[in-house]
């Protein structure tokens, strides 16, 4: 019989695909269709949909490595070292996500692929850090050692979360991305209430992804002690 | 830009999406199928051993 802990990642999993599955309802037949400044259908606005959650979800979840990286620096618990190293994979994971669909977002709205503005420019960095974090961790043998290292890594990849975040806000001149988007009286509530859903569907489905990923980390621990333990039983056999 | 050209991004998009997400998954349960394999030949081992 399974136990909580086991449960808690199909729940979540459950949870955020209801949600998504009604964000994605919710995207192509009740939100209105948008109009392009000449009046024309702007049927590729729909990506706004998942993009944007996608892109938020990667926030929260270097959000979560710095806050995992500070608590192992003030405790020196590995479950904290564990914790942080799948937010950064499954953050990394929703950011690659970003990069392709806004890219394909780019070239549908703009007709290029990539351009060097500031949203995009940052991002970008912030994942070229992650990638860096990933590859201090292969560097560096001893575990508790690479853990600290990590942790601060981690603090400082985050600092660019906000850069990234507010980025079309600070140079709106070189911005081709919208900033900020403020939701006015005027717009029809299904615009909010979509993309609420789908942002919820996605920040459950990640969390989801993490706590399976926790659960195959510990897994290999375990695992690690069987075989050490089993080592000293065939010993003791001889 | 024709609808029928938009309808295809927007679907380009979502199905990066979830492709990415999928292989995601996919290696996480050939990790845990691994894991569970390596458990099965460890318990073997002692049961034969003992």
């Amino acid at each position: 019989m399974k136990t909580m802990k086991e449960r808690i990642a199909p729940i979540l999993a459950g949870l955020g695909g209801l949600c998504i599955m009604a964000g994605l309802i919710g995207t192509f037949y009740v939100v209105p269709m948008a109009v392009d400044t000449v009046g024309d259908p702007n049927f590729r606005q729909k990506i706004f949909y998942f993009h944007v959650p996608v892109a938020e979800t990667s926030f929260i979840a270097f959000l979560v490595l710095a806050i995992a990286g500070g608590a192992y620096l003030v405790t020196n618990r590995p479950q904290w070292d564990i914790i942080a190293r799948v937010a950064a994979e499954v953050g990394f994971l929703f950011g690659i996500l970003v990069m392709a669909t806004g890219m394909i977002w780019t070239r549908a709205e703009w007709g290029k692929w990539w351009e060097w503005e500031p949203r995009l420019t940052t991002y970008l960095i912030l994942l070229i850090f992650i990638s860096g974090y990933f590859l201090l961790r292969s560097t560096v043998e001893d575990e508790h050692r690479r853990a600290r290292f990590a942790a601060v890594f981690g603090i400082i990849a985050f600092l660019n979360v906000p850069i990234s975040f507010f980025a079309s806000q600070l140079i709106p001149r070189a911005s081709v991305h919208p900033p900020l988007l403020i939701f006015k009286g005027d717009l029809p509530p299904s615009f909010l209430v979509t993309f609420l859903i789908g942002q919820v569907g996605m920040l459950c489905f990640a969390a989801a992804l993490m706590v399976a990923r926790t659960q195959v980390e510990l897994m290999k621990q375990d695992l690690e002690v069987i075989k050490q333990g089993i080592g000293g039983v065939m010993r003791g056999c001889r | 830009m024709p609808i029928e050209t938009q309808v295809l991004y927007v679907a380009g998009a979502y199905a990066a999406l979830w492709l990415g997400v999928i292989v995601y998954v996919v290696i996480l349960t050939n990790q845990v199928a691994k894991i569970r394999k390596e458990i099965k030949l460890l318990a073997d081992e002692v049961a034969k051993k003992t």
